[in-house]
């Protein structure tokens, strides 16, 4: 994590707490920015915060939003609770809105969750275990437009325990399962509602540390401190998560005192600017989404792993991660696993053969009984090892990547042209149809279902005609790992699969930031964002932020 | 209608408006198929465009692609914000610019004239963006230097902003910024029309006999010669609205301000047609109707001028 405050360059902050057994579905790792968490101190209360983000939420509704969720997710944090939630005391998800850790079975895969007995929804009445159960209803009704319903699909009863325990049985095991509920819903306001459209604009009774107060569409969400908090009433007597498309305009206003953290993907001349700001820090968040290169199978002589292999020898990956990310994070590295970031336990050195060795891809081309033409690029089978490389159109960082690549690509025969595509015809043609040599596109293996819809023989996103059994297998047993020693072990072995395949390259993990004013305390942010979801991000007890006097 | 014909085809042909949603594994197919479903999108464009049409005329436009949401209420308030900028950028800009243009006209190759010459190619010149954010910086490092709020760099509104003239400073001190950004380039060009059409008048020979006659000069100007280079002028400002219009997606873009300009570039970035079509009906009304107030406007100013 760097952590710039009071305007430095970026020092490096090794402050890691040490990490369990965990999978990136399972965890994240945080860290004290600047050691704001003095419980000694009695902080101010009062004031309002104002949150900068880029994108207006499109709904409320973190069940049924789709696409350009984040916005979304900026609002949903503050003022929904789930089951659980990932402490970074610990690193360990622990119960938010129940009494205990869930009690699981394995045969059959049951899983109880105790709720707290005293916990209430903003409008005073009590968080129950019909709320729990008509939260699993609404997500499987099939008039409901819900997004995501994985694991929950799996689920096969549900029973009411008491009035504040529920047992739900799955038709097999769901490895996954502390993700789910992330988001309890109240049974008593929705019950009559269109669960499509109730949370569109508003969210009128909610369990986290802050209730919508007045949203004024596309411009800002006014948040007022919910009075029946189960953690407390918070600091705070407002949050306002405002939308500031221009990362420039909230560089500003986060200079000027406008507004007080902002949190933007991170890009070495926006970190410049950030961590110029006086009284302010700056803090960069890896994450383990990835920048890759899919390799299409169904091009010829692609589908040749040696072919492959060569390409991935050819790129010279430490030199795209020290021109592109060491700027933001002077300790990354090359990716090594998609599955596991360097200070997990079981994280282990998947991708070992792509370091940049232009000499044995050439020699390995030649073994293969390539040889070069009159331009100095190989030839294997008959086949001229040049390549379209589709990219995206407007995107700085795809297009210094790809010169780097097509530089180091170039000294070992391999010609690598651009065919720079705007967004939507990329993603929206090219890749579906298959229309590509290499594809660059971001991605996360970080659990079973963003891995197996690039990789799996039949997944939903699979468009390379990439398709390997064992590597399905692995991901199976992931899916249905009971324990997380089990689940690491299967990705793992997965990831594994992907790597000896040569089936793509990936480059670096994407990075983000979070900068806030220092009159802003209590904001813990993590320093790897391993688990994408709503629950692992610097919004962690959001009730505990104070403005100082 | 032949626009809408031109920019429904043109935004449908550039690519799968679900492309982005297709990459994500969090999307279910089921989802994605209730897109399809919900807007015909299996269908040929030629139907989609026929659907788009009646959906326009019987429904105020329909609804948007991704959340389903009803374009007309949302293109409403964002017009609302849109005319608290254009209106009073307008009316600085035409105020400023034809008082500039008159005494640059009056007083021809003065250093005055020299002088406005220069800043207006100087501001027709300047990158809209640029000017935007350099005048966030100054403003920002004079309040962090001053401890003095002069204006706000982006918003409509503080926090608390309080009620009327509480009210009225602050979304005065939100919107200085971007107005004065979006009057400077409309400055430059009718001060530039101004000053052409007033020399044109003062060179005419109804303006050598006012003067012959002995007619004060500033009668002169008022009275004859600026009413009748108003006439052009009038016209500038009628053609100019649409590069107004298009001023303000980068405007208020860049000084976050949630209206027309925001709403198409939103809807641009999401690839989604309905929103896009729906702009552009009623920025092509909208300049329509300028023009006809134009026209009316003529009349008002020159009384020789009579629609029957």
């Amino acid at each position: 994590m760097i952590s710039v405050p009071r305007g430095g360059r970026p020092a490096v902050r090794t402050a890691m707490a040490p990490l369990a057994v965990v999978s990136l579905a399972f965890t994240g790792a945080f860290a004290d920015p600047a050691g704001l968490h003095d419980s000694s101190a009695d902080p101010p209360s009062g004031g309002t915060a104002i949150l900068a983000h880029e994108q207006p939420p499109p709904s409320l509704n973190p069940y049924t939003v789709q696409g350009a969720s984040g916005g979304t997710r900026s609002v949903a944090q503050f003022i929904f609770d789930g089951l659980l939630v990932v402490d970074p005391s610990t690193a360990e998800w622990v119960p938010e809105l129940l009494a205990e850790l869930p009690e699981v079975t394995e045969d059959p895969f049951t899983i109880t969750y105790r709720l707290k007995t005293d916990s209430l929804w903003s409008d005073g009445e009590p968080i129950t275990a019909d709320d729990l159960i008509f939260t699993y209803d609404t997500l499987v009704n099939p008039d409901w437009e819900i997004a995501n319903r994985a694991g929950y699909e799996l689920i096969t009863n549900a029973t009411r325990v008491d009035d504040h325990t529920v047992t739900f049985e799955f038709a097999s095991p769901y490895s996954e399962y502390r993700a789910l509920f992330h988001v309890l819903l109240p049974e008593h306001d929705l019950a009559d509602e269109d669960f499509n459209t109730v949370y569109d604009t508003n969210v009128p009774v909610s369990s986290g540390p802050f209730v919508v107060a007045e949203h004024s569409e596309g411009e800002q969400v006014r948040l007022s401190a919910n009075e029946h908090y189960h953690l407390g009433r918070p600091l705070l007597d407002e949050v306002i998560v405002r939308s500031v498309p221009e990362r420039l305009t909230a560089v500003q206003q986060l200079r000027g005192g406008e507004i007080h953290i902002m949190d933007p993907q991170a890009a070495p001349d926006l970190m410049d600017q950030l961590t110029a700001i006086p009284d302010a820090t700056t803090q960069v968040i890896s994450s383990l989404v990835y920048e890759g290169l899919f390799f299409n199978f169904a091009r010829p002589p692609l589908d040749q792993s040696y072919v492959r292999e060569a390409i991935a020898m050819s790129i010279d990956r430490e030199a795209v991660n020290q021109v592109l990310v060491v700027p933001l994070n002077p300790e990354s590295t090359p990716i090594a696993s998609t599955v596991l970031a360097p200070e997990q336990q079981g994280f282990q050195d998947n991708y070992g053969a792509y370091h940049a060795d232009p000499e044995g891809a050439i020699a390995l081309l030649e073994s293969n009984g390539c040889t070069r033409d009159d331009d100095d690029v190989f030839v294997c089978e008959g086949e001229r090892l040049e390549f379209g490389y589709v990219t995206t159109a407007g995107n700085e960082r795809r297009r210094l990547m790809f010169e780097l690549v097509q530089a180091s690509a170039r000294e070992s025969g391999i010609q690598l042209n651009a065919e720079v595509t705007e967004g939507a015809v990329q993603f929206g043609e090219r890749w579906p149809a298959g229309d590509f040599d290499i594809f660059n596109v971001g991605g996360g293996n970080a659990n079973v279902s963003g891995f197996s819809g690039y990789f799996s023989c039949e997944g939903g996103t699979n468009h390379t005609e990439y398709c390997n059994s064992e590597l399905d297998a692995h991901l199976e047993e992931a899916s249905n790992a009971a324990s997380l020693d089990d689940f690491v072990a299967a990705m793992n072995a997965a990831d594994q699969e992907l790597a000896g395949d040569f089936a793509f390259v990936p480059m670096f993990f994407i990075h983000y930031a979070v900068a806030h004013s220092n009159d802003l305390q209590g904001v813990v942010v993590p320093s790897t964002l391993l688990n994408p979801g709503y629950n692992a991000t610097f919004h962690y007890r959001t009730h505990e932020w104070f403005l100082a006097e | 209608m032949v626009a809408s014909v031109v920019v429904f085809f043109g935004v449908s042909s550039i690519g799968d408006p679900l492309g982005q949603l297709r990459l994500e594994p969090s999307i279910s197919a089921e989802a994605l198929q209730r897109y399809v479903d919900r807007k015909h999108l299996d269908r040929p464009l030629l139907v989609q465009y026929g659907l788009w049409v009646k959906e326009a005329v019987t429904n105020q436009f329909g609804t948007d692609l991704l959340r389903d949401r009803e374009i007309w209420p949302d293109l409403v308030k964002a017009m609302g914000r849109t005319s608290q900028l254009v209106l009073p950028a307008e009316a600085i800009a035409v105020l400023f610019a034809a008082i500039v243009g008159v005494t640059s006209a009056r007083f021809r190759y003065s250093v005055f004239d020299h002088g406005f010459t220069l800043l207006s190619f100087l501001a027709y010149s300047l990158p809209t963006f640029w000017l935007a954010l350099v005048l966030q910086v100054a403003v920002t490092s004079f309040y962090n230097s001053s401890g003095i709020r002069l204006f706000y760099t982006a918003g409509l509104s503080s926090p608390n902003p309080g009620t009327g003239l509480s009210f009225f400073i602050d979304r005065l001190q939100h919107l200085a910024l971007p107005i004065f950004v979006l009057s400077v380039t409309s400055v430059a060009v009718y001060s530039r029309y101004m000053r052409s059409s007033m020399l044109d008048q003062l060179g005419s020979e109804y303006v050598r006999l006012a003067r012959s006659k002995g007619v004060r000069e500033r009668r002169v100007l008022t009275a004859h010669a600026f009413r009748n280079a108003l006439l052009p002028f009038v016209t500038v400002i009628g053609a100019h609205l649409g590069a107004v219009l298009g001023g303000t997606i980068i405007v208020e873009t860049i000084f976050d301000i949630p209206g027309m300009g925001t709403y198409f570039y939103n809807a641009l970035i999401a690839r989604d047609v309905y929103p896009l079509m729906a702009w552009l009906m009623v920025t092509s009304t909208l300049i329509v109707v300028f023009n006809l107030v134009t026209d009316l406007v003529y009349a008002v100013i020159d009384p020789r001028i009579r629609y029957e």
